[in-house]
């Protein structure tokens, strides 16, 4: 067998290959997503689990007491401009 | 002959009323609610058939179901509005009368009424229980009356003293410190009448009320609110010739009776 | 075997081409109180592939990279674990893209996706820009952002920092925190307003106040900006949170306060005047001058959307062709008029454009179950915009415009200073409230005038149960609609809060009245009657 025919044929049949590899996995990544977006999964999963977590953190997070901020008038100027 | 139902499924009571193919009533029932719609609807359908000699609700050629819980009459053949059924209880019973205000024991209702018996326009305030059944069974408590005791307070009043709390809570607390300072009970409860009778008002507007109105539900009978409303309002309040405490079952029955006599 | 092959030719067109309106049953859709679809709807091969590729994958790349490019994934990531409103709220966006769009199909669907993809594409780059900006976020440190931002309140249109918006941004303080996380999440906001009711405000006034001040009171308010202005309805409850929003942000503030009447000529005076007050103010702060030429780029560009505005209204008002339904043409409209111009409006109504161009050529039926033209009147429950949507599914309502698209209803001249002035005065003196609620009586008959401009014979009339001022013109109203045997349902809602009366009540309300008052039957039975109490 001709070296230079072979690695030719070699090359083509992987890439071949390859591409069908890429294809397929981007077929099945749609099929995936697409039984995500169907049957609602990513709502699923956001109510029953992501936001009871994300609410149990904020319930239990520590505020500042915003009432234990003095309210001072007179810090600032009343801005009032000649126009 | 063909029997047809109406069941009334209110919040305080529950009523029933069968017709026969002539639209004549012949037999009728008012009792108290149940925590379950669905038990009420029974009790009252039970009680109506035996008056009407009738075994069961299976006998009724067509049943229709209404009012608060209507959607808990499971064995009615179809459920209206009870906005619906008002309208047309009050046009077989006085077909001159446009228009209604419904007191109920937790709602008011505007109702006007079309030539064939059916809603032209209607409001309700659902929201509060200032001006419903429940505000007179907290103000005739606060009298330690019976509620038809209640009723005819009023009018033997020669002033009246306004009760300026809106909500039914500080009314009661209103109206126990007036009793507690002496003040004349009549002259009392004519101030409560007339509180009702000005909510009306809006009500009454929005029924499209001209020169009449008649009164529907278990208030109806309040004859102290007839007259303030009649006083208010400047409106003739026509009687009704059946108790109006029934017009949603009748209505309910007399559209079971008129597609009960189509089906045929 | 005639009956199976009918069966089959069935199942197969209902697959390519999705069922017919009537057959749907989008109610037996939803898991109970959830608001949760069992499964999303099958719109025929077209549309589904169309809504997966183009609007629910479409906008979860778009908004990874809107995220990406303004600001980044770390201050994303921070901001969402700081702030309730961000976290509880926008990671669910695509299900108020559902809720928006369900049952619709072909052009309306397309277009009335564009509208909400510039919407989200607009929130992302606020609250992003609030993170960068945030000292809260970077150890109490105040980044070069936080120097180039300008806050200000809601009702503050865009417009007025339009003189320099080539070296600041502006990012109005409550419109993500609170209004948009209304109509994505309608339970984020109970936190804002229970918390600001638990420090002694009463439970009565307006709930947008209460709860624009509760963001404050529970200390959910990003520090992202050196100064403030505010602005106010026409009312004390708006009034109170200014003051709050004083006390708790304790920055320099500039208040705009509008009176009531908004075009009364001495109220239009005091406008111009408070607008240059203002750009003195913002000299003032920033050490940056006036930009005259900067401000005519942008309302230039600004007239450009309104130029586009009318002609959409153009063919809503003679034409059953129109694309977009009645919440993406609300949310929208609302949205660009109050925040001012943006790259994202353009690009969005140029896709719309398109649709609407073929739409008309093609003389497509958009809305072809429309029974009743319905105009929306007052100001609209915040959580349930999309009752719209609900409205024509399940009784061929169809709301072809209504009172918040009809507010900014004009262009502004930029020939001379004066001008240009006269009418950013006049802009600022109609915004929302002020013209169209609380404002004068002029909006009651403005309802009948637009009601025969747009061909109407229905209204909705929205019924904020805590809007004093609306609740006085209430019976007005009732008197005009006997007079002219208008049919309209008045809609009750406390505007953000679905506790007061739940979207189930909602469509009770118009379920009675479709059946009691118009008798008609239902396009959609399944849609009477279902409980989403729990859902988003």
């Amino acid at each position: 067998m001709k070296k230079g025919k072979c690695c030719k044929c070699s090359l083509g049949c992987k890439l071949g290959r390859l591409a069908l590899k890429l294809l397929g996995l981007l077929l099945l990544a749609n099929a995936a997503l697409f039984a995500v977006f169907f049957f609602d999964l990513d709502g699923k999963l956001l109510f029953n689990v992501v936001e009871p977590l994300l609410k149990k953190h904020y319930d239990n997070m520590d505020r500042k007491d915003t009432l234990k901020a003095p309210y001072d008038m007179d810090k600032y100027p009343s801005y009032e401009y000649e126009v | 002959m063909k029997y047809f139902g109406g069941c009334d499924v209110g919040s305080t009571y529950t009523k029933a009323v069968i017709l026969d193919e002539n639209g004549k009533m012949i037999a009728d029932t008012t009792i108290r609610s149940k925590i379950n719609s669905e038990q009420s609807a029974i009790a009252a359908m039970e009680e109506v058939c035996k008056q009407a000699g009738l075994k069961d609700s299976k006998e009724l050629a067509y049943l229709i179901g209404t009012g608060y819980g209507r959607n808990k009459v499971p064995f009615a053949d179809e459920n209206i509005s009870e906005i619906s059924c008002h309208a047309m209880g009050v046009h077989v019973t006085n077909p001159d009368v446009k228009a209604i205000i419904d007191i109920g024991g937790q709602d008011v209702k505007g109702i006007s009424i079309d030539t064939d018996g059916t809603v032209k326009n209607f409001a309700m305030n659902d929201k509060c229980a200032a001006g419903t059944g429940r505000f007179f069974e907290a103000m005739a408590r606060s009298f330690e009356l019976s509620l038809p005791e209640f009723s005819k307070l009023s009018l033997t009043a020669k002033n009246v003293i306004p009760i300026t709390a809106q909500c039914t809570v500080f009314a009661e607390s209103e109206v126990i410190t007036l009793v507690g300072e002496g003040k004349a009970t009549d002259e009392i409860a004519a101030g409560i009448e007339m509180a009702v009778a000005k909510r009306c008002f809006v009500m009454a507007k929005k029924a499209g009320a001209t020169d009449s109105i008649t009164l529907t539900g278990g208030c109806a009978k309040n004859d102290g609110l007839k007259e303030a409303i009649e006083h208010v309002l400047k409106l003739k309040v026509v009687e009704l010739k059946t108790d109006p405490q029934l017009m949603g079952a009748l209505g309910a029955a007399e559209y079971a009776r008129q597609k009960g006599m189509a089906k045929k | 075997m005639a009956k199976k092959k009918a069966d089959i030719k069935k199942l197969a067109r209902d697959f390519w081409h999705g069922k017919p309106h009537g057959e749907r049953r989008l109610g037996e859709l939803y898991k109970d109180k959830t608001g949760l679809y069992k499964h999303r709807e099958w719109r025929g091969v077209k549309d589904t592939l169309y809504y997966f590729y183009m609007i629910w994958l479409y906008n979860y790349i778009f908004m990874v990279k809107d995220i990406m490019e303004m600001g980044g994934p770390i201050n994303f990531a921070k901001g969402v674990w700081r702030y309730r409103w961000v976290g509880q709220t926008y990671l669910p966006v695509l299900h108020w893209f559902d809720r928006g769009m369900e049952g619709m199909r072909g052009e309306a669907l397309r277009a009335s996706a564009w509208h909400y993809r510039g919407m989200v594409n607009e929130t992302i780059r606020q609250f992003q820009r609030m993170f960068v900006a945030d000292t809260k976020l970077h150890g109490g440190k105040k980044t070069d952002a936080w120097y180039h931002t300008m806050a200000h309140n809601e009702t503050v249109w865009g417009g007025i920092f339009y003189p320099w918006s080539d070296h600041f941004d502006n990012v109005a303080m409550e419109m993500i925190p609170y209004f948009v996380t209304c109509h994505v999440n309608s339970h984020t906001v109970h936190n804002y307003i229970d918390a600001v009711q638990s420090i002694g405000l009463p439970g009565d006034p307006c709930p947008m106040c209460q709860a624009e001040s509760g963001l404050f009171v529970l200390d959910d308010m990003p520090d992202y900006a050196p100064f403030i202005i505010t602005s106010n309805e026409a009312c004390d409850a708006s009034v109170a949170t200014s003051i709050l929003q004083d006390w708790f942000y304790d920055k320099p503030l500039f208040a705009m306060p509008q009176p009531m009447q908004f075009d009364d000529p001495l109220v239009h005076q005091h406008c111009r005047r408070e607008i240059e007050e203002c750009w003195k103010f913002i000299e003032e702060q920033t050490g940056v001058p006036f930009n005259w030429d900067q401000l005519v780029k942008k309302l230039r560009q600004q007239n450009q959307l309104q130029e586009f505005e009318r002609e959409k209204w153009e063919v809503a008002a003679k034409t059953p062709y129109y694309p977009i339904n009645g919440v993406a043409q609300a949310l929208y409209r609302i949205y660009y008029s109050q925040d001012g111009d943006r790259p994202i409006w353009h690009f969005c109504d140029k896709k719309v454009r398109k649709i609407l161009e073929k739409c008309v050529s093609k003389k497509i039926n958009t809305f072809p179950k429309t029974r009743h033209r319905v105009i929306a009147w007052s100001c609209a429950p915040l959580y349930y915009s999309h009752w719209c949507t609900w409205a024509y599914n399940c009784w061929g309502l169809n709301v072809i415009i209504n009172m918040d698209s009809l507010m900014f209803d004009m262009s502004i001249r930029t020939d001379t200073y004066d001008h240009c002035l006269d009418d950013m005065a006049t802009y600022h003196m109609w915004a929302p409230m002020r013209r169209m609620a609380v404002g004068g009586m002029h909006h009651i008959f403005e309802l009948w005038e637009y009601m025969e401009k747009f061909n109407c014979d229905f209204v909705m009339m929205y019924d904020q149960l805590q809007c004093k001022g609306m609740q006085g013109v209430h019976g007005l109203f009732e008197d005009e609609f006997r007079s002219r045997n208008v049919p309209a349902i008045w809609m009750p809602h406390a505007l953000p809060d679905s506790r007061t009366v739940s979207r189930a009540e909602i469509r009770r309300i118009v379920n009675d009245y479709m059946t009691t008052v118009m008798h008609e039957e239902p396009l959609d039975p399944s849609l009477l009657d279902f409980d989403d109490s729990m859902g988003w």
